[in-house]
């Protein structure tokens, strides 16, 4: 069996986009238990003037770094035969290229935690 | 949304952290979770070498092979990846309208602002690729099951998009693959020739050349294909001709004798027609067998034949590189079964093509192998062997 991977052709495809990768330690949950994320705020991203983010999740921050990845991911598509376009390609399914991601922003240090020892409201 | 987070709302969180939005730059963004997440069943993410996604972005087209036992690869034209999953503990977040620092910022006098980013989906696996040799056992195994036997039965056969169906390789090592053993390509499809057939055809020219004491390095291509285009179809002789007549000669349009090739075949020919024999048999029956210019010797038989020299009298056997099983223990496995020690020379050819630039035969072996030394000379034997 043989399964094409390639990046989308001509204007009705899907043109390749803009991704960016965020990596960090652990996962996102919501503290409520809601599994629908949808919409859901997490947190506010920020740059010092020397260029190094900082993530602050509810009481946490983040402190990381700006990576550019030696190897490229590339984030594809399955598409079923079903497309209009696939008559060039007689295989059942095919894979689209949406976006080659080359950076990303690492956060791999454990989160601080953020101790409010000022009494003050926010 | 719901609210709108405003730049006062972030800049008390900032001074709530004891960060100074000073030292921050002008930009700071509100992530959420994206209102239209990606169909995580249908995305996958691959890392591969930025020449292989440029290559993509070029309107290359890559392609996954395998039947659905197999392990997948994924090939280039001309090059062949293991494709592998790889798992991390770590969150993959898939940022749509993400800004990374830009060090013109700094220089841009803007009062703080706010910008949007949302998380697409997040991955915790994703598909890693690796240069691996052509998966091609099963390309003899598929064509041998029709051999063509003679050029007035050409049903059998298989076209190259056929084999590129089923044989885990791309298209360029695939095209390499058949001009290295006894293929020929009649009418669009290619065929493995019987060797019985091989044989016959071989044997035109060598005693076409023998009976008109021609120069072995001078066999002029047009001479002797039109001598014996009334035997069998021109196509099918050039290509046995231009297998086995493979270098220019000195003449015009004349080529020169592979002797290596000729004598090869005529070892394994002889080594097919029987289960094991007498190495001084063999060798002087394989000598006469070829034509008088040629010399015979083993090396030429290193990875077809398996000589053990431990019986008495030492005996020759056909064992062929190509029918070993591809991952590396399997194969140790049976080598170590069929000898228990080798030296690295010896085993060489039958495991040459497992190995890597990273990974060469001695390394393999001391990874895979023991290695012991019995009177100064360097064995190996397997791993958990007596």
């Amino acid at each position: 069996m043989q399964i094409f991977l390639r990046a989308p052709s001509g204007p009705e495809e899907d043109a390749p986009r803009d991704w960016a990768l965020l990596e960090m330690q652990g996962d996102l949950e919501s503290r409520i238990g809601d599994l629908n994320m949808s919409e859901k705020f997490i947190g506010d991203l920020h740059y010092t003037k020397a260029g190094v983010p900082v993530l602050i999740i509810g009481h946490h921050i983040l402190y990381g770094k700006v990576q550019q990845l030696d190897k490229p991911l590339v984030a594809m598509r399955k598409v079923s035969q079903n497309d209009e376009h696939m008559e060039a390609y007689p295989t059942q399914t095919e894979y689209l290229v949406q976006a080659i991601i080359e950076k990303k922003l690492l956060f791999k240090t454990r989160p601080k935690p953020i101790i409010a020892n000022v009494a003050k409201k926010i | 949304m719901t609210l709108e987070r405003t730049i006062e709302d972030i800049d008390k969180v900032v001074l709530h952290a004891k960060l100074d939005p000073e030292d921050l730059m002008p930009q700071s963004q509100v992530l959420h979770f994206d209102s239209n997440p990606l169909d995580l069943t249908q995305l996958r993410l691959v890392e591969m070498e930025p020449t292989l996604a440029e290559g993509l972005i070029q309107g290359q087209i890559l392609t996954f092979r395998g039947q659905d036992q197999d392990s997948l690869v994924l090939c280039t034209q001309d090059q062949t990846f293991d494709v592998k999953e790889a798992e991390t503990s770590n969150s993959l977040l898939i940022m749509d309208r993400l800004e990374f620092p830009r060090p013109t910022a700094l220089t841009e006098v803007k009062p703080r602002h706010v910008a949007q980013s949302s998380v697409l989906g997040v991955f915790h696996r994703y598909l890693e690729l690796k240069p691996c040799q052509p998966r091609l056992k099963r390309l003899f195994d598929h064509m041998k099951q029709s051999p063509l036997a003679s050029s007035s039965d050409l049903t059998s056969g298989s076209s190259l998009s056929q084999l590129l169906k089923c044989i885990q390789c791309s298209e360029n090592e695939l095209i390499q693959a058949l001009a290295q053993v006894p293929t020929v390509q009649l009418e669009g499809r290619w065929f493995y020739l019987e060797p019985d057939f091989r044989m016959k055809l071989l044997m035109y020219f060598t005693n076409y050349v023998e009976m008109n004491a021609w120069d072995w390095d001078n066999v002029v291509r047009e001479d002797i294909l039109e001598m014996l285009t009334t035997f069998e179809p021109r196509n099918l002789l050039e290509q046995i001709f231009d297998y086995y007549f493979d270098s220019p000669g000195s003449k015009p349009g004349a080529f020169k004798m592979n002797r290596a090739k000729v004598a090869r075949f005529h070892g394994e020919y002889l080594l097919e027609s029987g289960s094991a024999f007498a190495l001084a048999d063999f060798q002087k029956m394989w000598q006469q067998s070829v034509p008088e210019c040629l010399t015979t010797e083993l090396t030429l038989l290193q990875d077809i034949s398996l000589v053990d020299r431990e019986s008495a009298p030492p005996l020759i056997k056909i064992f062929r590189e190509r029918d070993l099983p591809e991952n590396v223990q399997e194969r140790l496995a049976i080598l170590f079964r069929e000898k228990e020690k080798w030296t690295v020379e010896e085993m060489t050819p039958f495991v040459e093509k497992l190995t890597s630039a990273k990974l060469n035969v001695n390394a393999l072996l001391t990874k895979y192998a023991r290695a012991s030394k019995i009177n100064g000379v360097k064995y190996f034997g397997a791993k958990h062997g007596k």
